[in-house]
């Protein structure tokens, strides 16, 4: 399927893109040297810096979905669209680095955490909840992987006219092999220059999209003409953002974010609290100005490239970069997008393969398997995720965004866990246990039937839900035992 | 130097806190809240627009999140002046 009204650069994008992804492969290569050890692997040894650790968690949560399915979103919607995360973005590390990121950082460090289930487990003294929990990850990311490497399929078919499926495949292989390579240090370091990428690409995409429209304020003038009610709530041709909704996405992009075991796993990485909340700030800078422009930029592109379909939003901004910037600087923007996605999903690879091989295999299966088997099946696993999610990506189970808020609900139950956990020391293990499986069964039903929420979205009751039973159940049991009571608050 | 602390119940942890930090808590709290609120300024129905024929709502909440950074950074020197990271090594 080609892109609606793309003028295509295959060689300038194909020069630029391999050089790109020969650097992130050298990037793996070098990371492979020190991956040796399961430590290593999973938490790069806890000697994250500020760079390393605020790029990292910027560049992990926001995917390509923030460059193509929601600007595609925004487009039909108007000024509304923006509320899916400007109001609170600078907050998406300050409220979980707050809640739980603090503890996480010194606990991680003193008892040697790898995974959210380790933690789980030790702090509720439950292998079920490592298993379940172990379970869910499998069972959500992957999908979420998938929605990853259908933004790539689509730029490559719009930039070089290439079937999807290669783009999909050449996005999902590339970084399965330098996660393979070198774990989450591979993932941490190409985050840096992928971080940096996103945020270049969404001021340029702005840039390029308001000197194609003649400038911010005619495009508005245009826009007012035509839709008044899209500089209102909730937006408009598409009435989207009505307030329930608003406010679901103001708590979902922070609050519940830290439930997703590859944000959460971010804090196990850092050297000490200093490096938590320097990297809070380089966070909060990266994800503010991504979306305020790319967003901005896909409400000046109704004015700039207008009549793209409802159906065909997720090309909004590769049809803007290639009518308004040269091939090269566009190329490169595809390029920064291309990161988005793969800084997204290196990350995941290296937690699902966690969940895997610390999780179910080395904790669950045969705990008195060596560090050298379980590193083995850690690489085993990164490939064979990889691959799924490739496919996952050649299947194309839905849009880009509607898989992303299906994962973002179906984790985000796990923050009521770890900020109870963390933070009131009579949570036991009887009611996380129960908790947890009613907010999963809770987040799959009002996910199928979305007219039992009012219009917030599936995870918000669901998480009421978790919250209440997690507090009950947990007070009509005994407490915790002297010794994760000594463990994880003294 | 001793710090003024705030006390919390014994089953929150950590069960007191400095009291600088819940000032830092209320300010974040009072940004964080500010944009639940409908209103014109926030959410809102009715036409309402600011420079650039931006809608207000939108400048309001680039206003939050540069007061959100400025804060942060802000809190992270006065952590750092206060020597609470040397405290942790």
């Amino acid at each position: 399927m080609q892109g609606p009204t793309v003028t295509p650069f295959p060689g300038v994008f194909i020069t630029v893109v391999s050089i790109y992804l020969a650097g992130v492969l050298y990037l793996g290569w070098i990371s492979s040297k020190k991956a040796l050890n399961l430590n290593e692997f999973f938490v790069m040894g806890g000697s994250a810096g500020i760079l390393l650790g605020g790029l990292g968690y910027f560049a992990t949560q926001y995917s390509i979905s923030t460059f193509l399915g929601v600007p595609g979103t925004i487009y039909n919607v108007g000024w509304a669209g923006l509320a899916v995360s400007v109001p609170t973005a600078a907050f998406s590390m300050l409220v979980p680095a707050a809640l739980v990121g603090n503890h996480l950082v010194r606990l991680g460090k003193k008892h040697g955490f790898l995974t959210l289930p380790d933690y789980f487990a030790d702090r509720y003294e439950s292998k079920a909840i490592r298993v379940i929990t172990a379970i869910a990850i499998i069972i959500f990311l992957i999908p979420y992987m998938g929605a990853q490497t259908i933004g790539a399929g689509t730029i490559f078919n719009t930039f070089t006219g290439w079937p999807y499926w290669v783009g999909v495949c050449i996005m999902g292989l590339g970084v399965t092999i330098y996660c393979f390579m070198g774990g989450i240090r591979g993932a941490m370091y190409t985050n840096i220059t992928q971080g940096i990428l996103m945020v270049i690409t969404a001021v340029l995409t702005f840039w390029g999209a308001a000197n194609l429209a003649g400038g911010v304020e005619a495009a508005n003038k245009a826009l007012l003409a035509a839709d008044p009610k899209a500089f209102t709530m909730p937006g408009s041709p598409r009435a989207y953002m009505f307030y329930p909704f608003f406010l679901s996405n103001v708590m979902l992009w922070n609050l519940f974010a830290v439930g997703q075991p590859q944000l959460a796993t971010k804090f196990f990485l850092m050297r000490d609290r200093r490096v938590l909340w320097g990297a809070v700030i380089a966070s909060g800078i990266g994800m503010f100005l991504s979306v305020i422009f790319m967003y901005s930029a896909a409400v000046v592109g109704r004015v700039a490239v207008p009549g793209i379909p409802p159906k065909m939003t997720d090309w909004v901004v590769p049809t803007l970069v290639s009518k308004s910037l040269h091939p090269i600087i566009g190329s490169v923007l595809m390029a920064g997008v291309l990161a988005a996605g793969m800084s997204t999903i290196d990350s995941v690879i290296v937690a699902v393969s966690g969940a895997f091989a610390r999780d179910l295999y080395q904790q669950a299966i045969n705990p008195k398997a060596d560090e050298k088997t379980v590193l083995n099946i850690a690489k085993v696993a990164t490939l064979l995720v990889g691959i799924a999610a490739t496919l996952i990506g050649i299947y194309r189970p839905g849009t880009i965004f509607q898989i992303i808020l299906f994962v973002f609900g179906g984790l985000g139950i796990n923050t009521i866990l770890l900020v109870l956990g963390v933070r009131w020391k009579r949570a036991n293990k009887y009611g996380a246990l129960s908790g947890l499986i009613i907010g999963l069964i809770s987040v799959i039903y009002f996910t199928k039937n979305p007219a039992l929420t009012k219009g917030f979205h599936a995870l918000i009751p669901a998480a009421i839900i978790t919250l209440i039973v997690m507090v009950v159940v947990s007070l009509l049991t005994p407490p915790p035992s002297k010794e994760v009571i000594e463990k994880h608050f003294k | 130097m001793e710090r003024p602390v705030i006390r919390l119940p014994e089953s929150f942890h950590p069960s007191e806190m400095p009291r600088f930090i819940v000032w830092w808590i209320i300010y974040f709290a009072v940004l964080y809240f500010l944009v639940w609120i409908p209103g014109k300024f926030n959410y809102t129905n009715e036409l309402f627009l600011g420079p650039l024929l931006i809608p207000w709502f939108v400048w309001t909440w680039i206003i939050v999140n540069i007061l959100t950074i400025v804060g942060s950074f802000i809190m992270y020197l006065q952590f750092k002046s206060y020597g609470l990271f040397e405290e942790e090594e």
